[in-house]
C-alpha cells in the first residue's frame, strides 16, 4: 500500500476533474465518481496505517521542481490517523449527500471532491509550501461551498465573510512561513528543501527562541483563522448558510480541524518556543468557554452546532497547550479528541440535516416531538449529543476526559489552574446547550406550522448509523478499553520517529518544565459530574419546563442580550471594518491611483516614446543597415581600445 | 618585429601591384602620340566598329550559362592542387590517398548531380 | 587501405551524409514527381535525427581535427533538425502543389547540413565554409516566394548584409590566423595572446560577423525586414534554427577558441547584450506586424542568450560557467520551440487568410482579433508561445530565463540580471497585447478551419514548450552535461 500513498490526495483530484467535466452527462450528476475516488483514498489510508502501525515506520517521498518547489508526502503516525479520519468521514458524508443534494448540480460533488483533495493534501504534505497551497485550496473550496446557493444574499455574504476572516489568518500563517524560510535558508543543506518539515524539525534548535515564538504565534494566528478560535471565530456560525452536508464535512469534521492539525504538525516548534504554548492553552480554554455560552441561546439548530464546534476546537487547542507540562503526549490527546469529535460532530450535523430535510426549517423553536416520527435520526442524534456532552461509554467521554485531565496536569504542574477551570465549566455548558437543542427538537409537542415530517431514505440513515457506531466506540476502543493509552502513545511518538527530536532539549529551549504530575482520582469524577448536571439542567428547563424557558429568554435579561448579540459582535466588527479598514483602504487607494498608477503610466509612455524613436533607425534601406554594421564594428573597436 | 617580417612579402606584393598599373599609365602617357578626332570617343569593341547602341538587354539565360561555366571551371582548377598533393610523400596521415580519392570522387559526383539538374531544367538550351 | 577503417572513422558523419543524400534525391526526383518531396524530406530529417541521438555522447575528431563530434555538436544538431522537421511539416501545406518544391526542400536540407557542420566545426576554415553553406541556402529560401516583392526584398537585404558580414568575419579570421599562425580551435585555445590592436580588431570583427547571424544590435537591422518578408515557414526556420547557427559558432569560436581574450569580450558582450535586449523590447512595443514583433522579440531573446557569454567571461567559477552555458543551451533549445512555434502559428493565420481569399496584410495584429473563436488551437498555442517567450512559469521560457538570470546573479553580475528582468517585464506588454486581441476582441474574419499540417507542427512545438517548462529536469541535466565542454 505504501507506494500508493501519493494517490490519497490525487484520487479526489481526478474525481473533481471528471465530475466537473462529465458530471452533467452521467446519472445522478456523477455523484458516484467522488464517492468511488474517496473510497479509494480511504482504503489506501487505512491500508497504509495498518502497514506502518506495527513497525512504527514513516513514509517519506518527495519530488523536486528546481530547488524552489518541492512536492512531497510524509505519512507519519500523526498524518496516518488524520488521513484515515478525513477520508473516512468524507466518504460517509459523500454517500449521504448523494441523496441529500440530489438534483442540485454536479458542481457540488466536484467541489466537495476538490475540498477533500485539499484537506488530504494539508495532512499529507511534507513541507510548508505544499501545506500552504493545500490550505488555500481548502479555503477556496470552503468559500465556494458556503456560497453554493449564491443567489441567496445571506449565503453569498456568509461566503465572503468566511473568506475574508480566514484570510486574516492565512496572511499571518504566510508571514510565519516567510520567517521560517528566512531562517531555514541559512541552515538547510543545499540538497534539502528549506521548508521541508523534517528539515525544520532538525534545525529547530538553530532558530533563535524569540523568533520561534514569533513564528509559532503567527502559525497560531493561521490556525485560529481556520479553526475558528477567538476572535476569528465569527465566520464559522455564518458559514452554516451552506448546505448542511457542507457544514458537516467542512465546518465540523475536517477543515476546521486543519488549524489544530497545523499546531499539532509543527508541535516541536511550539515546544521550543517560549510562551507560545501558554498562549495556545489560554486561547483554547477561552474560546471553548465563550463559544459554549453563545451556543446556549441560539435557535438555529445548525448554529448551535457551529458554536459547539468552535468550543470543541478550543478544547483541542487547550490539550495542545497543556503540552507545556505533559510534552508530546498532548499531540496524541488533541488528535484523539479531534477524531472522536469529527465522528460525533459529523453525526450531529447529518442528523440536523436529516431533520431539516424533513421539516424544511432550521429553527428549533418550530420543531418538537420529532422522536416518534424520526426514530433513527432521533436516537443517533441522542448518541451524538451524549458523546458531545461527555457521558461515559461514548467516544466523547474518553477523549474529552483526557483533555480535562491534561489541563489539570498543566494547572498543577505550572500552578496556573485557570485554563483547567474554564475547561471544566465549559463541560457543564456543553451538556446544557446540546441537550437543550435535542429536547426542543425531539420531545414535547410538535410546533411545526405545516407538513408531516418523516424519516429520511436509507442513503441518509445508513451513514448516520455508521457514524453513531463510531461515536460510541472510537475513543474507548483505541485508547482505553484494551489496556493502555494505545492511540495517545502511538501518535505522541510521531516526532521521535520522523526527526528524532528530543522533547527534553526542545522544552528546555522553550523554558517549559516537562514533568509527570500525579492527579488525584477524585478530581477525575468532576467532569462527569458537571456533564450530568448540565444534562439535568437542560432536561428540567426544556423537558419538564420548570422553570419555564420563556421567563429566562427575554430581551430585558442583560445576560441573554449579551449572548444573543454574540457579545455585541456586530457593532465591534462594524467599527473595525467600517472605520479602520475603510480609512486604510481610502489611503491606499489614493497612493495606488496617484503614485503607482502614475508611475506605471509614466513608464509605459516612456517605453512607447523610446520605441517610436528607435524605430526610425529601421529605415528599410540596405545602405543604412550596412552603415550600421560598419559603424557598430568601428565604435566597438575604438571603445574597446579606449577601455583597455 | 617578427609580425612585420611575415608581412614584408605582402608589402612588396602591394607595392608591385600599385607600381605596375600606375607605371604603365605614366609610361604610356609619356610615349604615346596624342591627337583628337571623333572616332576616339566611340566605345572600344576589339577594333570593330560598334553596331547599334551599347545599352542593350542581355538575355537572362546568358547568366545561367555563365554560372554553369564558372562552376565547371572552378572544378577543373580545383583538380590541379589535388592532383599535386594526393600522392605527396610528405603527408604522413594514414590512408591519405584513399581519403583524397574518395573526397574528389564525391566532389565530382555532387557536381554531376548539379549538371544533371541544370540539364534537365533546360539551363543548357538556348531559348529565344 | 581498407573500407572498414573509413566506415568506422567516418560513421559519425552519417547524419549529415544521409541528409545530403536525401537533398540530392529530392532535387532529382523533384524534376518529375512533386507530391512526395515533403514527406521524403521529413523522412530524411527523422533518420538523421535518429542517427544523431544514437550517437549523442560520441567524442571524435575528423579530417585532421577540423571537425569535432562531441555532445555539444550533437546537441545543436538535434536543435537544428527539430526546427527543420517542424518547418517541413508546416511547409507540406504551405508549398503544397508549388512548382519549385524540389528546390525548396533541397535548400532547406542543405541549409540544415550547413548548420550541422557549423556545430561540428573545429577549425576557422571548416567553420567559415559551413557557415556560408548554411547562410547562402537561407538567402535563397528567404526570397523563395518570388511573386511576392516583400519576399524578394527580404532575400535581397538578407543577402547584402550577410555578404558584408561574411567579409567582416573572414577578415577577423584572417587576422587571427595572422597573429597565431593556426586555424585550429584546439590549438587556438591553448595559445596566450599578447594584447594588441590586432587582437582587439580580430575579436570585434569576428563578433560583428557572427553578430549578424545572432541578430545582435547593431548587426540586427536585416532581421525585422527579412523575418517579415520571408515566407513565414522560412522565418520560423531563420529565427529558430539559422540564428542558433550564429550562437554555436560564437560558442565555439569565442568561448572555446579565443578563451584567452575573455577580458576583452566581457566588455563587448556586456554592452551588446544590454543594448540588444533593451532595443529589441522597446521597438517591439510599437509594432503592428506580428512577424516584425516576433523579429524584435527574437533580437531581445538573443540579448538574453548573449548574457551567458558575459557571465562566462566575467567569472572563473566552474559551476557558474557551467550554469551559464547550460542555461544558454537550454535557452536555445526552448527558444527553438517557442519562436519556431510562434512563427508557425502566425503562419497558420496567414495561410488561412490566403486560402479563404481575404486580401489583407498577412500578419497585421488586427487579423488576430477573436482568433480564439475562429481558430482555437492556433490561438491557444500562440498564447502559450508568447507567454513562454515572456517567461511565464510552467513554460520553457521561464526555466531558460531562470537558469541564465541566476547564472548572472551567482556570477556576480546582479546588475545585468536586474536589467534583463526589467526587460522581461517590459516584454510582457507586447506579448500580452496579442493574447488580449485574440481572446477578448470580436472576430474580424470568418476563417474556415485550421489546416492540419500547420496544426500538427504548431502542436509539436507546443508540446516541446510545455514539456520543457513542466518537466525540465532531464533536459536541464543534458544541457548541463553538454556544457561541461566549456569548462
Amino acid at each position: 500500500m505504501q507506494e500508493y500513498a501519493v494517490l490519497i490526495p490525487l484520487l479526489p483530484i481526478f474525481g473533481f476533474i471528471l465530475t466537473l467535466f462529465l458530471g452533467r452527462k452521467l446519472p445522478g450528476q456523477g455523484s458516484f465518481i467522488p464517492v468511488l475516488a474517496i473510497a479509494g483514498s480511504t482504503i489506501i489510508s487505512v491500508g497504509v496505517l495498518l502497514e506502518i502501525y506495527p513497525s512504527g515506520e514513516v513514509i517519506h517521498q518527495s519530488w523536486h521542481w528546481f530547488s524552489l518547489i518541492n512536492i512531497g508526502i510524509l505519512v507519519d503516525p500523526l498524518a496516518a490517523v488524520m488521513l484515515c479520519m478525513v477520508s473516512f468521514v468524507s466518504l460517509i458524508i459523500h454517500i449521504y449527500s448523494m441523496e441529500y443534494m440530489k438534483g442540485q448540480g454536479e458542481r457540488y460533488y466536484a467541489e466537495t471532491s476538490l475540498f477533500t483533495a485539499g484537506m488530504l493534501g494539508v495532512v499529507i504534505a511534507d513541507n510548508l509550501f505544499l501545506f500552504f497551497l493545500s490550505w488555500e485550496l481548502v479555503g477556496l473550496c470552503s468559500y465556494l461551498l458556503i456560497g453554493y446557493w449564491y443567489r441567496k444574499p445571506s449565503a453569498a455574504s456568509a461566503a465572503k465573510k468566511a473568506f475574508l476572516v480566514t484570510r486574516v489568518g492565512d496572511v499571518l500563517l504566510l508571514a510565519g512561513i516567510f520567517i521560517t524560510y528566512a531562517n531555514m535558508i541559512k541552515f538547510a543543506p543545499d540538497s534539502q528543501y528549506p521548508l521541508s518539515l523534517l528539515e525544520i524539525f532538525r534545525h529547530i534548535t538553530d532558530i533563535p527562541p524569540l523568533q520561534l515564538t514569533l513564528i509559532t504565534l503567527l502559525f497560531l494566528g493561521g490556525a485560529a483563522g481556520k479553526s475558528g478560535q477567538f476572535p476569528l471565530h465569527i465566520w464559522l456560525p455564518d458559514a452554516m448558510e451552506g448546505p448542511t452536508t457542507v457544514s458537516a464535512l467542512i465546518h465540523a469534521a475536517t477543515m476546521v480541524t486543519a488549524g489544530v492539525y497545523l499546531v499539532a504538525r509543527t508541535f516541536p516548534m511550539f515546544l521550543a518556543a517560549p510562551y507560545s504554548l501558554v498562549v495556545v492553552a489560554y486561547l483554547g480554554a477561552f474560546t471553548a468557554l465563550i463559544a459554549a455560552t453563545m451556543g446556549l441561546v441560539m435557535n438555529d439548530i445548525k448554529r448551535v452546532l457551529a458554536y459547539s464546534t468552535i468550543s470543541q476546537l478550543g478544547y483541542m487547542m487547550l490539550a495542545l497547550g497543556s503540552g507545556a507540562i505533559i510534552g508530546m503526549a498532548a499531540v496524541g490527546i488533541a488528535m484523539l479528541h479531534l477524531i472522536s469529535h469529527a465522528f460525533f460532530k459529523a453525526l450531529l450535523f447529518l442528523c440536523s440535516g436529516s431533520v431539516i430535510h424533513a421539516t424544511h426549517t432550521n429553527d428549533i423553536r418550530l420543531m418538537g416531538g420529532l422522536l416518534s416520527k424520526m426514530k433513527i435520526t432521533g436516537y443517533t442524534m441522542l448518541i451524538g449529543s451524549l458523546a458531545l456532552a461527555g457521558i461515559p461509554i461514548t467516544s466523547g467521554y474518553y477523549s474529552k476526559d483526557a483533555i480535562i485531565e491534561a489541563a489539570l496536569e498543566y494547572g498543577l504542574g505550572s500552578g496556573d489552574l485557570l485554563p483547567y477551570l474554564m475547561g471544566l465549566f465549559t463541560v457543564l455548558l456543553t451538556a446544557t446547550y446540546i441537550f437543550r437543542a435535542w429536547f426542543m427538537a425531539f420531545v414535547g409537542k410538535s410546533r411545526l406550522p405545516k407538513g408531516k415530517p418523516h424519516e429520511s431514505p436509507w442513503l441518509m440513515t445508513v451513514p448516520l448509523i455508521i457514524l453513531a457506531f463510531c461515536s460510541l466506540v472510537f475513543a474507548g476502543a483505541v485508547n482505553s478499553w484494551f489496556g493502555g493509552k494505545i492511540f495517545v502513545e502511538y501518535v505522541g511518538r510521531t516526532f521521535e520517529r520522523i526527526a528524532g527530536t528530543d522533547p527534553e532539549v526542545l522544552s528546555a529551549m522553550g523554558g517549559y518544565h516537562l514533568m509527570e504530575v500525579h492527579v488525584e482520582h477524585s478530581f477525575l469524577i468532576l467532569p462527569l459530574a458537571f456533564a450530568v448536571v448540565g444534562v439535568l439542567i437542560a432536561a428540567m428547563v426544556y423537558w419538564a419546563k420548570k422553570p419555564d424557558p420563556e421567563s429566562i429568554v427575554s430581551p430585558t435579561n442583560p445576560i441573554y442580550r449579551l449572548l444573543i448579540t454574540k457579545y455585541y459582535e456586530l457593532p465591534i466588527i462594524d467599527f473595525i471594518s467600517m472605520r479602520i479598514t475603510m480609512g486604510v483602504a481610502i489611503l491606499t487607494k489614493v497612493v495606488e491611483r496617484i503614485f503607482i498608477d502614475g508611475s506605471i503610466w509614466l513608464i509605459t509612455q516612456t517605453g512607447f516614446l523610446l520605441g517610436e524613436i528607435l524605430r526610425m533607425a529601421q529605415s528599410g534601406i540596405v545602405r543604412h543597415y550596412a552603415t550600421a554594421v560598419a559603424l557598430g564594428t568601428g565604435l566597438l573597436i575604438i571603445g574597446l581600445w579606449g577601455w583597455l | 618585429m617578427a609580425l612585420m617580417d611575415n608581412y614584408l612579402p605582402l608589402l612588396v606584393f602591394f607595392a608591385f601591384g600599385i607600381l605596375v598599373p600606375v607605371g604603365t599609365i605614366i609610361f604610356i602617357r609619356l610615349i604615346a602620340p596624342r591627337g583628337e578626332y571623333p572616332r576616339k570617343h566611340i566605345p572600344y569593341e576589339c577594333g570593330w566598329l560598334p553596331i547599334g547602341t551599347a545599352k542593350i538587354r542581355f538575355n537572362v539565360e546568358y547568366y545561367t550559362y555563365a554560372i554553369v561555366f564558372l562552376i565547371f571551371d572552378v572544378e577543373a582548377l580545383f583538380l590541379y592542387p589535388w592532383a599535386v598533393s594526393y600522392k605527396n610523400p610528405l603527408i604522413t596521415v594514414p590512408n591519405f590517398t584513399l581519403i583524397a580519392c574518395i573526397e574528389m570522387f564525391l566532389f565530382i559526383v555532387i557536381l554531376l548531380i548539379g549538371y544533371v539538374y541544370a540539364w534537365k531544367k533546360g539551363a543548357l538550351e538556348w531559348i529565344r | 587501405m581498407n573500407i572498414e577503417w573509413i566506415l568506422s572513422n567516418y560513421g559519425v558523419l552519417l547524419p549529415e551524409a544521409v541528409l545530403t543524400l536525401f537533398a540530392f534525391a529530392i532535387i532529382l526526383i523533384g524534376l518529375k514527381y512533386r507530391s512526395i518531396l515533403g514527406y521524403l524530406a521529413f523522412v530524411g530529417g527523422v533518420v538523421s535525427l535518429g542517427l544523431v541521438i544514437m550517437n549523442f555522447s560520441v567524442n571524435a575528431t575528423l579530417l585532421y581535427n577540423s571537425l569535432v563530434f562531441d555532445p555539444l555538436s550533437q546537441f545543436f544538431k538535434v536543435v537544428f533538425l527539430l526546427v527543420t522537421l517542424l518547418t517541413i511539416i508546416a511547409s507540406l501545406r504551405y508549398y503544397h502543389g508549388n512548382a519549385h518544391q524540389g528546390e525548396y526542400y533541397f535548400l532547406l536540407l542543405i541549409a540544415t547540413v550547413g548548420m550541422m557542420f557549423v556545430a561540428s566545426a573545429n577549425d576557422l576554415v571548416s567553420l567559415f565554409v559551413a557557415f556560408e553553406l548554411g547562410s547562402i541556402a537561407t538567402y535563397v529560401l528567404a526570397a523563395f516566394d518570388k511573386e511576392n516583392p516583400r519576399s524578394i526584398e527580404a532575400g535581397f537585404k538578407y543577402f547584402m548584409i550577410g555578404a558584408l558580414s561574411s567579409a567582416i568575419l573572414l577578415l577577423g579570421m584572417s587576422l587571427i590566423y595572422g597573429i597565431t599562425g593556426t586555424t585550429n580551435f584546439t590549438a587556438l585555445s591553448q595559445m596566450s595572446f599578447e594584447m594588441s590592436g590586432y587582437t582587439l580588431a580580430a575579436l570585434v570583427l569576428i563578433i560583428a560577423g557572427l553578430g549578424f547571424k545572432m541578430a545582435l544590435v547593431p548587426f540586427h537591422m536585416w532581421a525585422p525586414d527579412t523575418y517579415q518578408g520571408a515566407p513565414t515557414v522560412v522565418s520560423a526556420m531563420l529565427a529558430a534554427g539559422s540564428k542558433k547557427m550564429g550562437f554555436v559558432a560564437a560558442f565555439k569560436l569565442i568561448v572555446l577558441a579565443l578563451i584567452a581574450l575573455r577580458t576583452e569580450w566581457y566588455m563587448v558582450f556586456a554592452v551588446i547584450a544590454v543594448i540588444t535586449m533593451t532595443y529589441g523590447n522597446l521597438v517591439a512595443l510599437t509594432q503592428r506586424s506580428l512577424k516584425r514583433m516576433l523579429a524584435y522579440s527574437s533580437i531581445a531573446q538573443a540579448g538574453y542568450i548573449a548574457m551567458a557569454l558575459v557571465v562566462v567571461s566575467y567569472t572563473h567559477v566552474d559551476s557558474v560557467v557551467n550554469l551559464a552555458m547550460g542555461g544558454a543551451l537550454f535557452y536555445i533549445l526552448s527558444h527553438a520551440f517557442m519562436k519556431g512555434g510562434a512563427f508557425l502559428a502566425v503562419g497558420t493565420v496567414g495561410y488561412m487568410l490566403l486560402r479563404d481569399k481575404i486580401k489583407v496584410d498577412e500578419d497585421d495584429i488586427d487579423n488576430f482579433s477573436g482568433l480564439s473563436k475562429t481558430a482555437p488551437i492556433t490561438a491557444f498555442s500562440l498564447t502559450v508561445f508568447l507567454f513562454a517567450l515572456a517567461g511565464i512559469p510552467l513554460t520553457a521560457g521561464f526555466v531558460s530565463k531562470l537558469l541564465i538570470f541566476s547564472a548572472a546573479i551567482y556570477g556576480g553580475l546582479a546588475w545585468l540580471a536586474v536589467i534583463a528582468i526589467l526587460n522581461s517585464a517590459l516584454s510582457l506588454f507586447y506579448y500580452a497585447r496579442v493574447v488580449k486581441v485574440m481572446y477578448w476582441d470580436k472576430p474580424k474574419f470568418d476563417l474556415k478551419g485550421e489546416p492540419t499540417a500547420y496544426v500538427v507542427a504548431v502542436l509539436l512545438a507546443l508540446l516541446g514548450t510545455v514539456l520543457l517548462g513542466v518537466y525540465p529536469g532531464p533536459f536541464v541535466d543534458v544541457a548541463m552535461k553538454v556544457a561541461e565542454v566549456f569548462l
